[in-house]
């Protein structure tokens, strides 16, 4: 979605969950922000998928992952790329969550200037949890939902009492029940409502956050089911057309072989055979990645060519930096020479060494 | 240093969310992190002054790729009181691949090598294993986080862990004899504090 180059001046563009305020302000949106980050990338999900152990990671991000250590970077149980599903309800979560999270942040700044007043007795519950340490804030988001069961109902009332007239039974409700209400076949109502407890607060969160598919519900008997043709509806397997490229195993093909796989799709096929190889494989991950995506979200493939030119060109030029071997070792004589007297002097030390390769400059502490 | 500059935007993206997190978390978690350009620090709850100068100036992106760290003694330990300088080298494929972490001046500690390389292995990928000794379950992955092991470093700091020494001459005494370890611990950090 963002671009990918940053400098420093967009680093204000990076966002985390941090940008909610802690939950004795929010309850539950720091977590919220944070459970729809793969925790790769720390971004967003971007396509979704789920490994057998039911970890989330966006495919792209776990397809690296996995091509250099075939586990679950969470749980470490093993995986491959065949245990890869989608995850299109967490995707459309994650869309919707996008959409409205600087909305949300927008209502919450006003919020906590309010601070003082309406809020204060159910703040000062919360702010008796101690505030965030990451390790700690697996386990709250439980207490979270507790305290705030009790919290919320104070705090609520100030942000939505919107009324609103009911599509069914023309009975005015208040917006925050109508999904509870067409649910139960306009059954429910205020009073209702709030005796539902948490269960009924949570389902109503999610189904904001889902947007407001609720409201086309009418049959009580049918609702739940109503609900999964209405998702199968609203965004259609996308696995219809396009299949996923097959692995390649290129040490059992021809140079010419592997360069047909690429002209196959378009792509160039200069470069010796390991950077073919390594083309095709990005190709692969970069192109199975974009299936997992819903086709709404997809990228056209002239889109996908460019990240793998830039990709390539990035590769490049780190390469690059060591070519002109000559002009290379005259610009590090010194360093050379330095370490080759500091190599001598000792016994034959690896760790000098491999600093020295990765460019490291080592600053000498035997003086 | 060029070669990290190039870094993937990933990577490049990911630090940048890493480091605003332990900024913005330092605030709201009662942890200490001190911070200025790419630098910051963690300890335990000791008072230190806040200081966000983020705002300062902008940096270059390769100054992204190498952190430094101010990382405070634990208490109840021999390093107590003691203020420790790390650089942090973040490869441009993390974080698949881990980070480095050196200490500059190095420290005298039996996982910690000569040179100030820490030695630990949520630092070292599922491949290679120095010491033998150490189970893949511990090992790097790319949901760790600087956070994560910087922690891990202060709880190495408190309980170093003899069967993958990195300094062997400092486990031996740690073993032998703790009390001269604890001495020559004590000794090196007043050095270093200048007293």
């Amino acid at each position: 979605m963002q671009p990918n180059v940053v400098s420093l001046s967009e680093s204000d563009s990076v966002q985390d969950p941090t940008d909610f305020p802690p939950s004795s302000i929010a309850p539950g949106l720091r977590d919220l922000d944070d459970s729809l980050r793969c925790p790769i990338c720390r971004e967003l999900y971007t396509a979704p998928v789920t490994l057998s152990c039911g970890h989330c990671y966006c495919s792209l991000c776990i397809r690296n992952s996995l091509s250099s250590k075939a586990e679950c970077p969470i749980c470490r149980q093993n995986a491959s790329e065949v245990h890869i599903r989608k995850n299109p309800a967490m995707e459309s979560v994650v869309k919707s969550w996008a959409s409205g999270r600087d909305f949300i942040l927008g209502l919450l700044k006003p919020q906590e200037d309010h601070r003082t007043s309406p809020s204060v007795d159910s703040q000062g519950k919360a702010s008796n949890t101690q505030p965030d340490s990451p390790s700690k804030k697996r386990k709250r988001t439980t207490d979270d939902t507790l305290t705030s069961a009790a919290g919320e109902r104070k705090l609520t009332p100030g942000i939505s009492k919107a009324q609103v007239q009911c599509p069914m039974c023309n009975q005015t409700v208040p917006e925050r029940t109508i999904n509870q209400h067409l649910d139960s076949g306009c059954q429910s109502y205020l009073s209702e409502a709030s005796s539902s407890g948490t269960r009924g607060q949570q389902k109503e969160q999610w189904s904001k956050v889902f947007g407001n598919s609720g409201i086309t519900h009418r049959n009580k008997d049918k609702g739940k089911a109503k609900e999964k043709e209405k998702e199968k509806d609203g965004d259609p397997d996308g696995l219809s057309d396009v299949d996923p490229l097959p692995k390649v195993s290129y040490n059992v093909l021809k140079d010419k072989l592997i360069q047909e796989y690429l002209t196959e799709h378009g792509l160039p096929t200069n470069g010796g055979r390991d950077a073919c190889i390594a083309r095709h494989q990005k190709w692969v991950m970069l192109f199975n990645a974009n299936l997992d995506r819903s086709p709404a979200n997809r990228q056209s493939l002239d889109q996908l060519k460019r990240e793998l030119k830039k990709w390539e060109e990035a590769q490049q030029t780190r390469k690059h930096s060591v070519t002109d071997v000559v002009a290379y070792q005259k610009e590090h004589k010194s360093e050379f020479e330095r370490l080759k007297e500091e190599a001598r002097r000792r016994i034959p030390d690896k760790t000098s060494n491999s600093a020295a390769a990765s460019g490291i400059i080592v600053i000498d502490d035997d003086e | 240093m060029s070669e990290q500059a190039l870094g993937s935007a990933t990577a490049l993206r990911r630090l940048m969310t890493e480091y605003k997190q332990l900024t913005a978390q330092g605030v709201s978690a009662g942890w200490n992190v001190h911070c200025w350009y790419g630098l910051f620090a963690i300890g335990y709850p000791v008072t230190l002054t806040l200081d966000f100068a983020l705002a300062e100036g902008p940096i270059s992106e390769s100054d992204f790729f190498t952190w430094e760290a101010l990382i405070l003694g634990p208490k109840d330990t021999p390093f107590e009181g003691g203020v420790f300088t790390a650089k942090l080298t973040f490869p441009s494929d993390y974080p698949l691949s881990p980070f480095k972490m050196k200490f500059d001046p190095p420290l005298f500690h039996p996982n910690i090598y000569p040179d100030g390389t820490v030695c630990i292995s949520i630092l070292h990928t599922p491949g290679d294993d120095p010491t033998m000794y150490e189970q893949a379950s511990e090992r790097w992955s790319p949901v760790q986080s600087v956070e994560k092991v910087i922690l891990s470093v202060i709880s190495m700091l408190a309980e170093p862990n003899l069967e993958s020494g990195a300094n062997i001459d400092c486990c031996k005494l740690y073993r032998e004899n703790r009390a001269e370890y604890e001495r020559i611990v004590r000794q090196s950090v007043r050095e270093q504090l200048g007293l």
